[in-house]
């Protein structure tokens, strides 16, 4: 199985996208440097020394400014929390927030604002000391009838936001909807867009993912700035996100910083997470990760995962965790398979085998078991043992009740013992035995030890023809060869010729279907 | 000072830089800026002045032009032909990608000849903008762009 690459994998409409329609405009883990790993012992020797500084450490800010601005803040005490920020973060340095910080902490343009420039800073410590990209979200024009005439900037009334400062919450107190000024690379097909509102960061280039040109421009003094409610380390998990492509994954942008749960830290993204673990970084996406975060995530039945999420047959996908699965297509649904569940599941070749893909969530059975349905059949797991019915097998299975039924929780997969000319598979009370032509029939646990003896589906019986009857008082299945009876009251099993089922007396005014002559077909026009 | 087709001819008093970015990917085209100021222009300074326009005084003036990517020539934003005359009702004090105290800025966006431009201005009074508009008038007078 390849790991699929994300970005774009599907079609995902960002708020550009819908600001624009709204104006009907078409439109492997990773080492820490050398730097990082000593000031993470500056940090150790803070945290030790500094009480002033512990709620700051508590709240994961000194982290945050250790990765922003490592040496200034080692170095200068009291900036942690500015450090965080990076320079210039007061709203009376004039430069403008960054979204995360009005957008419940969503990179990304806000809705009502598009992309309208960007530019480039190199050596930025949260892109890994490489180049950082900005986006300038614009508001829109939308809010007056006279916008004026000249291209670029309209007039500040119309503007679909107010000027005002950033939130006492945040570090990151810069200008929202302030200034009139367009860098002019995105969204040039919009000849008018209001103040910029706010700022997306990316350590991929804009054009990559927005609707912007590859005019570059540059302005280095702004590669530290930065918000609390961004990602505020440059680590595996950022790393992993670059590689995915970043805002234009299917991961979509970064909802806050990361944070740590059991086991990992992640990331969230709009449509996922990223987690490093001790296995590695995997991100979970899409339908598989909401199924995931519903079983209870990291400390859930499935626990972490240990794969990223991968290309499955037939248009799914899948991803792997350490205590099962989780595969999904828009056909059949997102749903996991846990534990022995799991693991027969990928024996027998996970969504590629004959299986196909689960049709339900883990579920309890009777007797304290769990069990999974598929398209293509079901796999029980009980004290038995956990084992696969497949295919018209398992079909004939679920009418007889599954796991509570008359059969019981299967005590073997479904096999062939006649070199595939048919298949049969053992429950705790019985046998489901299937072959083209004599069809697919059961037999309870008695007459299944007798055909057993006699050799079962190789053996001179052949295979049923029909299921189990009681017939004055005896049980009863057809073969293609003969007909075993067992007798409850002596405990005894018969063999004898091929019966003719009875025929079921008519009722009055009803016909057999045998009796009813055949009209001519009527052929149509054509 | 002459660049890819841009001359401009400074009037006295102004100093001009000309810059040319590299291509952003392989195939695309570097963007080209003229920058100019009426006092000495700051080595490490953004392309749209960051650096340099914390050094304006009242009466300074910081120009940059910037020429966008070509295929933008044709588009909403770029469409209005020739190099604009600024007028003083053109500038305002939130008219820059960073706002100082007392400064003032405008911002025009055209095409000559088919190649697309962004002109942006910053005064370092908006009280004097008047003076500071028919100062930019006349260095925008000595700027000649060839056709691509």
């Amino acid at each position: 199985m390849s790991l699929l690459s994300l970005s774009g994998a599907l079609p995902r409409r960002s708020s550009t996208q819908q600001a624009l329609s709204g104006l009907g405009v078409r439109t492997i883990p990773l080492e820490a440097s050398a730097s990082q790993r000593l000031v993470e012992k500056a940090a150790g020797w803070l945290e030790r020394r500094t009480s002033r500084r512990g709620f700051l450490v508590g709240a994961g800010v000194v982290g945050s400014a250790l990765a922003v601005d490592p040496f200034g803040f080692v170095l200068t005490p009291g900036t942690a929390y500015a450090s965080v920020c990076g320079p210039g973060s007061a709203c009376s340095t004039g430069w403008t927030v960054f979204c995360a910080t009005i957008n419940k902490g969503v990179n990304a343009c806000p809705p009502g604002s598009i992309a309208a420039g960007w530019w480039k800073a190199d050596g930025a410590s949260l892109c890994g000391g490489k180049a950082r990209y900005i986006i300038d979200c614009n508001s829109t024009c939308s809010r007056c009838s006279s916008p004026g005439t000249r291209a670029g900037i309209c007039a500040s009334d119309c503007w679909s936001c107010s000027c005002t400062c950033g939130p006492q919450s945040s570090c990151d107190r810069r200008k929202v909807c302030c200034n009139s000024f367009r860098y002019g690379q995105c969204n040039t097909q919009v000849r008018q867009v209001g103040g910029i509102q706010c700022r997306v960061v990316s350590c991929t280039p804009p054009y990559v993912f927005e609707n912007c040109s590859t005019g570059l421009l540059v302005d280095n003094r702004t590669s530290e700035h930065s918000s609390s409610e961004l990602p505020t380390v440059w680590n595996a998990i950022s790393a992993r996100y670059q590689q995915l492509g970043e805002n234009g994954s299917i991961l979509g942008a970064t909802v806050y910083g990361q944070v740590t749960v059991p086991g990992a830290i992640a990331q969230r993204y709009q449509n996922g997470q990223i987690l490093q673990t001790p296995q590695g970084v995997f991100e979970v996406v899409g339908p598989i990760e909401k199924r995931w975060v519903a079983l209870g995530g990291a400390t859930g039945i499935l626990g972490l995962p240990i794969t990223g999420w991968f290309d499955a047959p037939d248009g799914g996908r899948a991803t792997r965790f350490a205590l099962g699965r989780i595969s999904s297509r828009p056909t059949t649904g997102t749903w996991e398979t846990v534990g022995e569940v799991a693991a027969t599941f990928e024996r027998l070749g996970s969504e590629g085998g004959p299986l196909g893909y689960p049709t339900s969530g883990d579920t309890a059975t009777p007797g304290g078991g769990h069990a999974g349905s598929f398209t293509g059949g079901r796999i029980s797991s009980s004290g038995a043992g956990t084992y696969a019915v497949l295919g018209d097998v398992a079909t004939k299975y679920r009418r007889l009740g599954l796991e509570g039924g008359r059969l019981g929780p299967p005590t073997s997969d479904t096999a062939s013992n006649d070199g595939g000319a048919g298949v049969f598979t053992r429950f705790e009370r019985g046998r489901i035995c299937s072959r083209r032509g004599p069809g697919t029939h059961w037999m309870g646990l008695e007459i299944a030890e007798a055909y057993r003896v006699r050799g079962s589906e190789p053996g001179p019986l052949g295979y049923p023809t029909g299921d189990q009857v009681e017939r004055d008082g005896l049980l009863v299945v057809t073969f293609e060869n003969a007909t075993l009876t067992y007798d409850p009251a002596t405990g005894q099993s018969t063999q004898g010729p091929v019966q003719e089922p009875p025929i079921e007396p008519v009722p009055p005014g009803k016909r057999r279907i045998a009796d009813v002559p055949l009209r001519p077909r009527v052929s149509g026009p054509g | 000072m002459k660049l890819d087709g841009l001359s401009l001819r400074p009037p006295a008093g102004w100093e001009t830089r000309a810059r040319r970015r590299p291509a952003a990917r392989t195939g695309a085209r570097g963007t080209v800026m003229l920058h100019a100021m009426t006092r000495e222009i700051p080595t490490d300074r953004g392309d749209f002045g960051t650096g340099a326009v914390d050094v304006l005084g009242a009466d300074d003036i910081f120009v940059s032009l910037v020429e966008m990517d070509p295929a933008e020539s044709g588009s909403a934003l770029y469409a209005d032909q020739g190099v604009p005359t600024v007028a003083p009702g053109d500038f305002s004090p939130d008219g820059t990608q960073r706002p100082l105290p007392g400064q003032s800025g405008g911002q025009w966006f055209f095409n000559v000849a088919g190649r697309p431009f962004c002109l942006f201005v910053v005064l370092g009074s908006h009280a004097r903008r008047a003076a500071g508009a028919a100062r930019v008038n006349v260095l925008l007078a000595q700027l000649s762009v060839e056709s691509s």
